[in-house]
């Protein structure tokens, strides 16, 4: 009974919320597994539209279940997921997930610009070719990430960092509304990072979404303008000034070594 | 015998014969490694052992039915059930019991197992040759011919003429599906492409080419041409275009040579191919950009340039001290690179006919040019001091 | 007196139990039958409890490969040999198992080609060198003259064809081969579990190595008389897999793969004396799947179990979500 009172409220905070910002990305009572293992227990997130967040959390907290359990790229054991009111299925062509740079097969033999290019695939769907115009579009993005003199190398004789912003370029090529990305800054030189960090701000004067898993704590604040504090369940989400509390790094375990300057 | 008496009156027409064989095993060849590249791609080259062993009992069974072992029942028989033996592999490591590959260990040598007793038992009648089995009947291949719009050609050129039209298509018409299924299937899924769906499919044509070249070629020799030549592409090209297009060069290259070895020396056509197969993907392993002996080669030559940047970073560092003429003196020079006369006069000279360096009559020392100078705070940064 | 018409009475009623159950004592008690499954059922011991570690190392289809491989070598010894002495074909298929085996290992350090890619690849290119071989010395004017109707046998096995000899190869192999496993078995353990900490207290990972694979080729080449190249990878890992199902511990799992191994040959065997024609080869490895296939089934750990458990987790996950 007192559960299902604090659910009411939950819905009502939500609701709140709502009136003031525009969801695009609304989860409600996830639950996901692993080999029956609980990973995520019960889960209310929401997304704000055009804002740059953050998920953090521990070690093993079910971050990247998280962004695989909305994308449909893991299976739910109950919850619903609607991104822009509708199911993922219905609209794949606007999001782009960007995975954690160890998930693919580098060496592939294929070239920097080629992967961009898949980004088009989306687009043309099964059998239709990519045309001049998604070449111009994949070395435009490419362009972007500064990586046009890399456009012909095969991807496994680019570092860490252009790993990354190839497949960022991928992402603009596909020309999405929202950006998934796992750990990008994991890993990457300085240089990457600032790239990186200019194209989200970028993307979100031109009204995108990014949805992006931190491990930094010190950036934080610098870099996304809301944040998801997750160990299991979520403890906190919201805006960063007033979800970034030491309270709530507490509450997820993540206060040892790290306090907020105030 | 009748085979040899049948070899014996159509002696004549020996070249030819030959030509039709080669053309054959070209064919299905090229089939084969049309598949086989995105086999070794998607990491399931294993699958193609498991696959040509089991579809012995697809024919065995197929042959219970049908009767007939001409009927093209019992090829479409036989391939349904090497799908069906990728199914039963699939599912038994997505149980989580198994890994996938004891998966592979366990599935085909049960399947294999029970088609050597079906026939030793149910159908002693059909004469069961384990050399046919794993080694095909490349010799016979001329003698079993069809009449095709009018042109007589071997029935097994035929037939691995259509599955190489096939794979043609199914290649050209998915390989941006293909491409992106085997670079990234979270992606792939993303995108509106079912892995699955792709998946099914490759493994359906390779069953079917696995069967169909069985008969011709054998169990053994339908892997080596799968994997081989795919391998030897996969460590030589950026592109997937390319990949493709260097392992039909591979597979024509391992048919020629392997076959006219097996006609010099009398031996095994195909077990000849499958061992020229396995030679130039080794050669390949050693050869290739990144290869062992391209690798030695590489060190040997790094290890000689990072001397002489050596040299000149000794030069760039003294040349402006008060020891310069100690340290790079032209007699005393080599006493501070503790290296023999001989050795230092030749990489100082290579670093004059480069430019780098030059002789200073005046303080009798070797010193820096302008170009030497670049050079030196290149190395800096490159090495970071 | 007395003890002969004991001893006839005994038998009579130890046959008749046996009649009773569906064995049949005549082909029990025959001379060939003792001597082929001693030979199968030692094999299987040794290769389940060997190939156990193979499982666990995942490297289950790299004795598939070795398997396949190892038929250069029958061919090879034969031809320097000019005999069928089980001796020498033995070694030579230890030699080429060998060598097969490097290669795979070199390959796999020095490209970015997969390890299954290698291992087919490898495993075709030795086996049409074996086909090669035996097609060159079938009409060879000085080969041609040996008698050579037993080199088939090393493809797919004819148990049939086993010779006290060949029993006592297998025990040559077998007893050293568990003498090593039980010696080491503390360091197998470690070994197996976690290879970094087993080098880090000092344990020399490359001798484990060098130990196995010694032990495998030897079982490998032993067993391709009854076996066959093709299918000896299955008493190798089957055995393992089965095991693996019904217990966690090292221990138990080696002895349960042992009683696999040993019981799968002594039904095979049985049933391939039983029935003619049939190969003893594959009958054992249909008998071992088939306990194979029902442990994942009805195990603790099989899909049974997994089922209700699954139901059983719902039932209380939904319960508490709705508290």
């Amino acid at each position: 009974m007192k559960v299902l009172l604090n659910k009411d409220e939950k819905a009502l905070r939500v609701k709140e919320g709502n009136m003031s910002e525009n969801i695009i990305v609304k989860v409600e009572d996830l639950t996901m597994a692993y080999h029956d293992k609980p990973v995520l227990w019960d889960n209310d997130v929401s997304i704000i539209a055009n804002s740059r967040t953050a998920i953090i959390g521990p070690n093993g907290a079910g971050k990247s279940t998280l962004l695989k359990g909305i994308l449909g790229l893991q299976k739910t054991l109950s919850g619903t997921v609607e991104i822009m009111g509708k199911s993922v299925k219905q609209i794949y062509k606007k999001i782009a997930y960007i995975p954690q740079s160890n998930s693919v097969n580098w060496d592939f033999p294929t070239t920097a610009l080629d992967v961009v290019l898949m980004g088009r695939y989306v687009h043309l769907g099964w059998i239709k070719r990519p045309r001049k115009k998604d070449i111009e579009i994949a070395k435009n993005a490419l362009h972007k990430m500064g990586m046009q003199d890399y456009a012909k190398r095969q991807i496994s004789q680019l570092s860490g960092g252009q790993k990354q912003r190839v497949f960022i370029a991928r992402a603009i090529a596909q020309n999405a509304e929202i950006y998934f990305m796992d750990e990008p800054l994991a890993g990457v030189d300085k240089n990457t990072e600032k790239v990186i960090i200019d194209f989200l701000k970028d993307s979100q004067k031109q009204g995108k979404t990014s949805i992006v898993i931190h491990h930094d704590l010190n950036t934080l604040a610098d870099y996304f303008d809301h944040l998801v504090i997750l160990n299991k369940r979520i403890i906190a989400q919201g805006k960063m000034s007033e979800t970034l509390t030491q309270a709530n790094l507490d509450a997820a375990d993540m206060g040892g070594g790290f306090k907020i300057n105030a | 015998m009748i085979y040899q008496n049948l070899l014996l009156t159509k002696m004549l027409d020996f070249l030819n014969y030959n030509q039709q064989m080669l053309l054959t095993l070209i064919v299905t060849g090229i089939a084969c490694s049309l598949l086989g590249c995105f086999l070794v791609l998607n990491k399931l080259s294993m699958l193609t052992d498991a696959l040509s062993h089991s579809i012995l009992l697809g024919i065995v069974l197929a042959y219970f039915v049908t009767k007939n072992l001409n009927s093209p029942f019992l090829l479409i028989g036989a391939s349904v059930f090497g799908v069906f033996t990728v199914y039963a592999i699939g599912l038994l490591s997505k149980t989580r019991l198994v890994k996938n590959d004891d998966a592979v260990g366990i599935i085909f040598p049960l399947f294999f197992s029970l088609a050597v007793i079906l026939i030793s038992t149910f159908a002693r009648n059909v004469h069961l040759d384990t050399d046919i089995v794993l080694m095909g009947q490349v010799i016979m291949i001329p003698l079993n011919t069809m009449t095709v719009f009018g042109v007589e050609l071997p029935k097994a050129l035929f037939y691995m003429l259509i599955i190489l039209l096939i794979n043609l298509i199914f290649v050209v018409v998915f390989i941006k599906e293909l491409k992106i299924s085997s670079f990234d299937p979270e992606f792939a899924t993303l995108a509106g492409f079912s892995s699955g769906l792709l998946f099914y499919g490759l493994m359906t044509l390779t069953s079917f080419t696995a069967v169909a070249a069985f008969d011709a070629v054998g169990a053994i020799l339908v892997i080596a041409l799968f994997v081989g030549p795919a391998a030897s592409a996969y460590m030589l090209t950026k592109s997937l275009k390319k990949m493709l297009l260097v392992s039909i060069i591979f597979s024509i290259l391992n048919s020629i040579s392997g076959f006219y070895l097996a006609i010099a020396f009398n031996v095994s056509i195909s077990g000849m191919i499958a061992v020229t197969t396995g030679f130039t993907t080794f050669m390949t392993v050693l050869l290739n950009r990144q290869g062992i002996i391209t690798a030695i080669y590489l060190r040997h030559k790094n290890r000689k340039e990072f001397r002489l940047d050596l040299l000149i970073m000794h030069l760039g560092n003294h040349e402006d001290q008060e020891d310069a003429e100690f340290e790079l003196g032209f007699a005393t020079i080599k006493d501070h690179l503790y290296w023999d006369q001989e050795t230092t006069e030749r990489r100082l000279n290579r670093l004059i006919d480069q430019g780098f360096v030059h002789r200073n009559h005046e303080r009798k020392i070797y010193c820096l040019t302008e170009k030497g100078r670049l050079r030196y705070d290149m190395i800096k940064v490159d090495y970071g001091v | 007196m007395l003890s002969i018409f004991l001893n006839k009475i005994f038998s009579l009623n130890f046959a008749n139990l046996l009649n009773a159950i569906g064995l049949d004592f005549e082909i029990l008690s025959s001379y060939t039958f003792i001597v082929v499954c001693l030979g199968t059922m030692i094999l299987a011991t040794v290769a389940g409890m060997v190939g156990t570690i193979t499982v666990l190392k995942g490297q289950s289809l790299i004795g598939d490969a070795i398997g396949h491989s190892s038929y250069p070598g029958i061919i090879l010894a034969f031809m320097i040999s000019m005999s069928l002495d089980s001796v020498s074909l033995m070694i030579g298929a230890i030699i080429s198992g060998t060598l097969a085996f490097i290669i795979i290992q070199f390959i796999d350090k020095n490209s970015k080609l997969n390890l299954d890619a290698i291992l087919a690849t490898i495993l075709s290119a030795f086996f049409g060198l074996g086909m090669v071989l035996k097609s060159f010395i079938q009409g060879h004017p000085v080969y041609g003259k040996v008698p050579q109707g037993g080199l088939s046998n090393y493809i797919f096995g004819q148990a049939a064809f086993i010779r006290t000899i060949d029993v006592h190869l297998i025990l040559i192999v077998a007893i050293p081969s568990l003498l090593i496993l039980f010696l080491f078995y503390k360091e197998f353990k470690i070994f197996v579990f976690d290879e970094v900490y087993a080098q880090s207290i000092g344990l020399n990972s490359t001798l484990m190595y060098v130990l196995l694979v010694l032990i495998t080729m030897s079982v490998i080449a032993t067993g391709l008389k009854l076996v066959g190249a093709i299918l000896i990878s299955s008493f190798l890992i089957v055995p393992g897999i089965t095991a693996l199902q019904w217990s966690n511990r090292f221990s138990y799992v080696l002895i349960i793969a042992a009683i696999v191994g040993s019981f799968s040959a002594f039904v095979g065997t049985y049933i391939s004396s039983v029935y003619a024609g049939m190969s003893t080869g594959p009958c054992i490895i249909v008998v071992m799947s088939g306990l194979a296939f029902i442990s994942m089934f009805i195990s603790p750990k099989g899909l049974l179990a997994n089922w209700l458990r699954r139901r059983k987790y719902l039932n209380d996950l939904s319960k508490s979500l709705i508290d």
